[in-house]
């Protein structure tokens, strides 16, 4: 028998290979972005605020059961009738009773994440009560007996002559492939559906337990529909959907809508706080609020997981996730797609649901865009330390988890450790024994460390500060002549700069689902820094993946004020050479007519409002060009060093998309702060890449 | 502030019809009954109606649509009978109704109903008429969010749906291009009277 695992090895080399499935899956995402955007600075939206005033309403919030009751009390008084369903079965039971009591055959439904959630239609009609989508998307994936492959864009996948396809097989005639015609049919085709359908079901975006209020967003106005014309309103919200108060109402539904679609509200916002009259008829017509557990209870007792219960399902993880976009939201996801889907499936329908969780990357983006702000990639590392517990951690994920002792005893072997990088045969060794791909060029060694090299350089005067430095491996053992001028620029802006034996940051880690290790070196490395920072130092490093873990990721491991005042003091290199630069006299390195091609490494896009490495540049006398496609480069770490579907194959299938735009930038030279993505783009490109700082005359 | 509050209601006018241009709406003004009339005829003439549906409207705006929809087969939704409802509303080619209230820099228009059949005339037609008078006009969604709560909060009985309406039905379902019409309307005029 295959294996979960195998499976998704399988699907994706699938997905990859269907290049033009997962290009249209590509450019839709994009579209997601850029639609993002243009709402973000049309409608001048402060991101920051908007999470900050997001969280207050939900964290803490979202799943309280006292609030369910309060919920529940407020809509029982407005004269609805609750129930509570502690599973997806009793749910759907609920409703079938309630179907087999009112004469219904017919229902229609608007989108509702949550009843896909409990595979409602498919248990209706096992009861003999047909269930239509009504949301375009959702009664295009429903004809093509699919799951949505997006939690905003169910059919994202398909394009128009497929969709033309679907329609013209339902209505057993010919439909041109053009929007508007597929439309013209599709509005006949469901409207007396609507005026038929004895029954309506909803979900719920909101609802407001002061007032015992729903509320209903839809740009198509199906949902508005669906809750008056048939006879009897269901609607079935997710327990987390709860929020206290009226106040809390306005921020939701802007935030809802600009993180979606970049739209300052969703068409139609339907408010409803129980079911109304039709022409002055009351007669048949009920209001049922069906609110769903199903995980959930579970969910927010878990401190791990609760935070997932704060999600607004804006979809905006899924638009900037680079290994979804090239996969999918079959391939990602099992009923709920994407980043946040990982915990939501492991949560709701278990982890033997969840191993697509191995897709996840670590590149933090989804969490960067979320609206919630909520920690997704941190969670899902979670949930695959509990997939690996089960069914034992890949061979090459452990060989990369110990990347910081290979990389000791390499360095301390070179060179011949770098004959065996750079020889073909034993590349294929590794290949097979190890898992590491041989097509990927590796870092070399030096055996000459960072802190021996600096033995006897001048220190700096301490006028401008106090650092340490983080090197992290790579300025370390690969290239401790970064550190080496990373260090004397420092003291040299008059920063006294000093480098004590530390661990490596550990993002492997996290990558691999080894969170009690990466909280071990988490701890390890914050003992040493708590003092220093306690005394008045702060933090740098050229590797931006380990500021982020000294920022973001250390805190969570090792909650406290230790932790907290680290990160604090931590910074990024050009962050903290920034506020010297008038000063600092920068030598170009390289002529500096051409453009210089410049790539963000994901972990910086967290640290930083600006990008000061690209200042850097422009001072020294560069002329930088930002090159983009929005998400990551594709390597992630050590993901883009494995053999493998999960690894060097689906990182350049991610890759090609940014090495095409460095190939039409037409630059030679390319600069990028982060080792592992500069490999990836010298590996994809064949440019020359280098860290910021070889751009520039070693500091004298 | 320093402005009149007639400059101050005319620029939140321009606000408002700005951002409903940028929903895919039409605006149109009228300063009196005739203009109103008029605004009516164009559009009624113009969306090439055979057949309307009109509901909510308070009685001065009443006698006017009705007088705009002379030669066009109509009915007020407060006439219909349960069982014709349905049907009757889903056939008009436009719907004609009152808007409580509006946000003026979101475009966005806030139908308070105590009646489905109300809310289905904005909803079933093709062409979509909002009514709305400027003296009602909202700074913005917070503002109409916050407005909203006070209904639901105050007074005892059955509370009213209230749909938030920014612009006519649509999807971006097919290959996120955008498309209008989908169930609801495909145009939504939106007609600001200044003069009740």
């Amino acid at each position: 028998m295959t294996t979960a695992r195998e499976k998704l090895n399988e699907d994706i080399e699938t997905a990859i290979a269907n290049r033009q499935a997962s290009d249209k899956m590509w450019r839709a995402m994009a579209r997601g972005r850029e639609n993002r955007m243009t709402g973000i600075e049309q409608f001048q939206v402060n991101v920051e605020e908007m999470k900050e005033a997001d969280r207050h309403v939900k964290v803490g919030v979202a799943g309280d059961p006292a609030l369910v009751e309060r919920f529940s009390e407020s809509v029982r008084k407005n004269g609805g009738q609750v129930y509570f369903a502690k599973t997806g079965d009793d749910a759907v039971r609920y409703v079938a009773e309630l179907a087999k009591r009112t004469g219904t055959n017919l229902i229609v439904k608007s989108k509702s994440l949550t009843t896909e959630e409990i595979e409602f239609n498919h248990h209706l009609e096992k009861e003999g009560v047909r269930c239509v989508e009504t949301d375009l998307g959702e009664l295009i994936v429903q004809l093509n007996h699919e799951k949505p492959v997006h939690l905003v864009a169910p059919a994202a996948h398909l394009s128009t002559e497929d969709i033309a396809g679907i329609f013209s097989r339902e209505l057993k005639k010919e439909i041109p492939a053009d929007p508007e015609a597929i439309l013209r049919e599709v509005r006949p085709y469901l409207r007396p559906l609507f005026l038929t359908a004895q029954m309506g079901v909803t979900g719920a975006n909101i609802g407001v337990a002061e007032t015992g209020t729903i509320i209903v967003e839809t740009n198509e106005g199906n949902g508005r529909l669906v809750a008056s014309a048939p006879k009897v309103h269901v609607v079935i919200i997710g327990m987390e959907k709860i929020v206290p108060s009226w106040d809390d109402v306005s921020g939701l539904v802007q935030a809802h809508a600009v993180s979606a679609t970049g739209q300052h509200q969703t068409v139609y916002v339907s408010i409803i706080s129980g079911h109304s009259p039709l022409a002055g008829s009351m007669e048949g017509r009920e209001f049922h609020v069906v609110i769903l557990d199903n995980g959930r209870s579970k969910m927010r007792e878990d401190p791990w997981f609760n935070d997932a219960l704060n999600c607004i399902r804006c979809g905006a993880c899924m638009n900037i996730c680079p290994t979804y976009g090239i996969v999918g939201g079959h391939v990602f996801g099992y009923l709920y797609p994407g980043p946040i889907g990982i915990p939501w499936t492991a949560g709701v329908h278990g982890l033997e649901n969840a191993t697509f969780a191995h897709l996840c990357i670590s590149c933090g983006l989804c969490k960067e865009i979320c609206p919630v702000d909520i920690d997704m990639p941190l969670m899902i590392s979670k949930v695959k330390e509990q997939e690996i517990a089960k069914n034992g951690q890949p061979r090459v994920n452990g060989f990369f988890t110990s990347s910081q002792r290979l990389a000791k005893l390499a360095s301390a072997t070179s060179p011949v450790s770098n004959w065996m990088i750079s020889n073909s045969a034993s590349r294929y060794l590794m290949e097979k024994t190890v898992g590491v791909d041989r097509r990927r060029t590796l870092p070399k060694f030096d055996r000459n460390r960072l802190r021996s090299r600096l033995e006897g350089a001048k220190q700096g005067s301490g006028e401008a500060g106090k650092l340490v430095f983080f090197p992290d491996i790579y300025a370390d053992y690969n290239d401790p002549e970064l550190g080496y001028r990373a260090v004397l620029l420092l003291r040299k802006l008059g920063y006294e700069v000093i480098v004590p034996e530390l661990q490596w940051a550990g993002m492997p880690y996290i990558s691999y689902g080894e969170v009690a290790k990466a909280t071990e070196t988490a701890v390890r490395n914050l003992k040493i820094l708590e003092p220093l920072v306690s005394s008045g130092y702060g933090v740098v490093s050229t590797e931006p993946t380990a500021v982020y873990m000294l920022r973001e990721i250390y805190p969570k491991l090792s909650p406290g004020k230790g932790s907290t005042q680290v990160a604090a003091a931590s910074a990024g290199y050009f962050a903290t050479v920034q506020k010297h630069l008038p000063k600092a006299v920068l030598k170009p390195a390289f002529p500096t007519d051409g453009p210089v091609g410049f790539h963000i490494p994901c972990h910086e896009r967290a640290l930083n409002v600006g990008v000061p490495a690209m200042a850097f540049l422009e001072g020294a006398g560069y002329k930088v060009e930002k090159v983009e496609t929005g998400t990551c480069c594709g390597m992630a770490g050590t993901f883009g060093m494995k053999h493998g579907a999960l690894g060097y194959d689906l990182s350049m299938a991610v890759g090609e998309r940014l090495f095409k735009l460095f190939d039409e930038s037409g630059t030679k030279l390319v600069a990028s702060e982060s080792s592992v993505c500069a490999m990836q783009i010298g590996d994809g490109t064949g440019l020359r890449v280098l860290h910021p700082l070889y751009f520039v005359e070693p500091p004298g | 502030m320093g402005e009149s509050t007639g400059q101050l209601s005319s620029s939140q006018s321009d606000v408002f019809f700005m951002a409903l241009r940028g929903l895919h709406t039409e605006p149109h003004l009228a300063s009196d009954a005739k203009q109103t009339v008029d605004a009516l005829k164009e559009i009624i003439g113009a969306s090439d109606a055979r057949s309307a549906v009109a509901a909510g409207l308070p009685p001065p705006a009443k006698l006017l649509v009705e007088s705009a929809l002379k030669g066009v087969k109509h009915s007020f939704v407060e006439d219909l009978k349960p069982a014709e409802a349905l049907e009757t509303i889903s056939k008009a080619d436009v719907g004609i109704t009152w808007v409580q209230y509006a946000a003026a820099a979101n475009g966005a228009l806030v139908e308070v109903v105590y009646d489905d059949a109300v809310k289905l005339s904005s909803c079933l037609p093709r062409v979509h008429v909002a009514l709305v008078s400027s003296q009602t006009l909202l700074p913005d969604l917070d503002a109409a969010i916050a407005r909203i709560g006070e209904t639901l909060k105050s007074g005892s009985g059955r509370k009213p749906v209230v749909s938030i309406i920014s612009g006519p039905s649509k999807t971006a379902d097919i290959e996120l291009r955008l498309i209008y019409g989908v169930h609801g309307p495909h145009t939504l005029h939106v007609l600001l009277m200044d003069w009740i």
